[in-house]
């Protein structure tokens, strides 16, 4: 695989320099019939390559993509990026057709002139108006959805946990059974209070802090999220969740898990992912992967950003125990 | 521009020249010089990704200190990430494609015999070259050239103690953009100046062709938004030299709260991407006008109603 690698590259770059060089002798030289007549053709080859690759990656590599949303809000991400995918594959599909075969069929020749064409006023206001309708419905669509995560002061029900991160690790805070976390700032880290938590605030009494995520299934979550000292960015990939940890404020997103960890480790799109990566692991000699929800870092935090994750694992409402023990499954009743 | 009282030497021909030609070719070499090491620097950090736990002679070879055994660490990777961004980004797509295709073409397709100022155009070559020299004189600094990516937000670029990348290696990046904006600056005023001024007569702006149209609304991107990331290198510089807070308030780093108050990153957020979505227009909008040209099939003329 490296090699092939290597040979792409050398090919690449003598191909670079043997295309300069012709540059040079170009210069003096106007394309004949005959030259026309072949880019032609090349140019038909292309695109029959360009379709054949198109075609490839939309089928072979949808295995690449993430199983279905995890998370009732994140249908919506989903079906905004299917409608626009089918409406961008149609005019890629289309256009990539009309460039090629129309270089092909009007090739420069002798005989035949360049038509000159004024313009059009009419096909000049379709091809404004209608990508302006579409985006306009894509964007009203989007803008809906970002109220629907971000707006959430009509939740009474939702469950708040602070997120926590620093150079490089993830903590949680549960917010306790007043459903409120206890003001906190980094003038309060001190010696155990790592989180810097204002330990005189009422609310910081009840406050539960752990290093692993527990959601309950069909509860509506708000996230705080907090950074200690540079941007980090808590990224949920397939409850389609991602928001910002800055350091200096604290910024809020909401979602409600759909799934449990149990329940999408059955969907036939995860058991096929997990197969692949069993395949490539055993012949390696590895341990076995098993599926769980992740929380990743999204903004480049220093060397360690690429490794730090925290584990999440959805259970059932009833699943979640209520009062102050030793488990880290915590949940306002 | 030469004028054949003037007699010319080697210097005045080839280096300091102040014809729109030799510039465009200056600016062409330049460009492509810098794109082969940012490509060189994308095969590198890609070599690494794809095959996260081979060793690579070719690591060992460039990379020095930066690597052990031929495995990279982990904070060159993001440093050749953050250069292979901005040398792409800046110094070939901006630089580059405006400097080499605007200077060549403006005085060539509007009827004028060079631009408006052949001495600013030469001024803009020169700060675009030592833009170039110090963004490569960053990569050998001791730990390490700019490390926070090409969008180099703060905190972690404010904070040497952050990655190690912010420290000297952040301070020529900023140095080198600072002087790589003036550049900018003075090509795009040039290039405005230029089509505005200096269309022969008879040569409307309706009768433009459209890659005129194209450079022109570039440069006025480019005036507009430059001087906005300008400001916020500004800024940066002045809360990792001079102690300000602009971007910084409540940090907890290495052991210690930092003195910094009321500052906020989303304030370079903003900053930056004033620049940074215009940016891709400049990078596209003068591509879009050479093609526009290139269609054997069919001539066609935007504003010809507007001239009936």
């Amino acid at each position: 695989m490296l090699a092939l690698f290597y040979i792409f590259i050398g090919i690449a770059i003598g191909v670079s320099f043997w295309q300069i060089t012709r540059i040079m002798n170009l210069r003096g030289v106007i394309a004949t019939d005959e030259d026309n007549a072949k880019q032609g053709k090349y140019s038909l080859v292309f695109m029959a390559f360009l379709y054949a690759m198109m075609i490839y990656c939309l089928i072979f590599m949808n295995v690449l993509m993430l199983p279905e949303s995890a998370s009732i809000e994140g249908e919506h991400d989903d079906n905004l990026f299917n409608i626009t995918f089918w409406l961008i594959g149609i005019v890629q599909f289309t256009m990539q057709f009309i460039i090629f075969y129309f270089t092909f069929k009007y090739k420069g020749n002798k005989e035949r002139k360049a038509k000159f064409y004024a313009d059009s006023h009419k096909l000049e206001l379709i091809w404004t108006i209608t990508p302006a309708i579409v985006l306009a419905f894509l964007i009203g669509y989007g803008l809906w959805q970002w109220n629907d995560v971000m707006d959430l002061s009509e939740d009474k029900d939702a469950i708040v946990i602070e997120v926590y991160s620093q150079q490089f690790r993830w903590d949680a805070r549960y917010a306790g059974e007043d459903n409120t976390l206890g003001f906190g700032n980094v003038n309060y880290i001190k010696g155990i209070n790592t989180f810097g938590v204002d330990m005189s605030d009422q609310n910081s009494q009840d406050d539960k802090q752990v290093t692993e995520l527990y959601l309950p299934k069909g509860r509506k979550i708000h996230f705080k999220f907090r950074s200690q000292d540079v941007l980090h960015s808590a990224y949920m990939p397939h409850f389609r969740a991602q928001m910002n940890c800055v350091p200096g404020m604290v910024t809020e997103f909401g979602f409600t898990p759909k799934y449990t960890t149990e329940e999408m480790r059955l969907n036939p799109e995860v058991i096929d992912k997990t197969n692949g990566i069993n395949k490539i692991r055993q012949a390696k000699g590895e341990e076995p992967y098993e599926f769980d929800y992740l929380l990743l870092c999204n903004k480049i935090c220093g060397a360690s950003h690429y490794n730090m994750q925290m584990k999440i694992t959805v259970v059932e409402q009833e699943n979640m125990t209520n009062g102050l023990q030793n488990n880290q499954h915590w949940l306002p009743l | 521009m030469s004028d054949h009282h003037h007699k010319e030497t080697f210097v005045t021909k080839y280096i300091f020249s102040q014809d729109h030609k030799m510039i465009s070719k200056q600016f062409l070499v330049t460009g492509m010089f810098m794109g082969i090491i940012g490509v060189f620097m994308s095969m590198l950090f890609r070599m690494q990704i794809a095959w996260p736990e081979k060793s690579f002679s070719i690591f060992e070879a460039f990379l020095g200190p930066h690597q052990t055994d031929g495995i990279m660490n982990p904070d060159i990777y993001l440093a050749l990430v953050t250069i292979h961004g901005t040398i792409m980004v800046f110094f070939v797509l901006t630089a580059g494609l405006s400097g080499t295709f605007s200077n060549l073409l403006i005085p060539l397709q509007i009827g004028a015999r060079d631009m408006a100022s052949g001495f600013l155009n030469m001024i803009s070559y020169w700060l675009f070259f030592v833009s170039s020299v110090i963004m490569v004189i960053s990569l050998f600094v001791e730990a390490g050239p700019a490390s926070a990516g090409w969008t180099i937000y703060p905190p972690l670029s404010a904070l040497p103690q952050a990655i190690p990348g912010s420290g000297a290696g952040m301070t020529l990046w900023l140095v080198s953009m600072a002087i790589f904006i003036a550049s900018s600056l003075i090509g795009s005023l040039n290039y405005i100046v230029t089509v505005l001024n200096l269309r022969t007569k008879g040569m409307k702006m309706t009768r433009l062709p459209l890659t005129m149209w194209a450079f022109f609304v570039t440069a006025i991107i480019g005036v507009v938004s430059f001087p906005v990331l300008l400001s916020a290198a500004l800024l940066l510089i002045f809360d990792r030299s001079f102690g300000t807070s602009f971007y910084l308030s409540d940090i907890f780093i290495s052991g210690e709260v930092l003195h910094y108050q009321g500052g906020s990153p989303v304030l370079f957020e903003h900053l930056f991407w004033f620049l940074g979505h215009p940016e891709v227009y400049i990078v596209l909008l003068p591509a879009l006008g050479i093609t526009s040209k290139s269609s054997l099939h069919i001539q066609e003329n935007l504003f010809l109603d507007i001239e009936r």
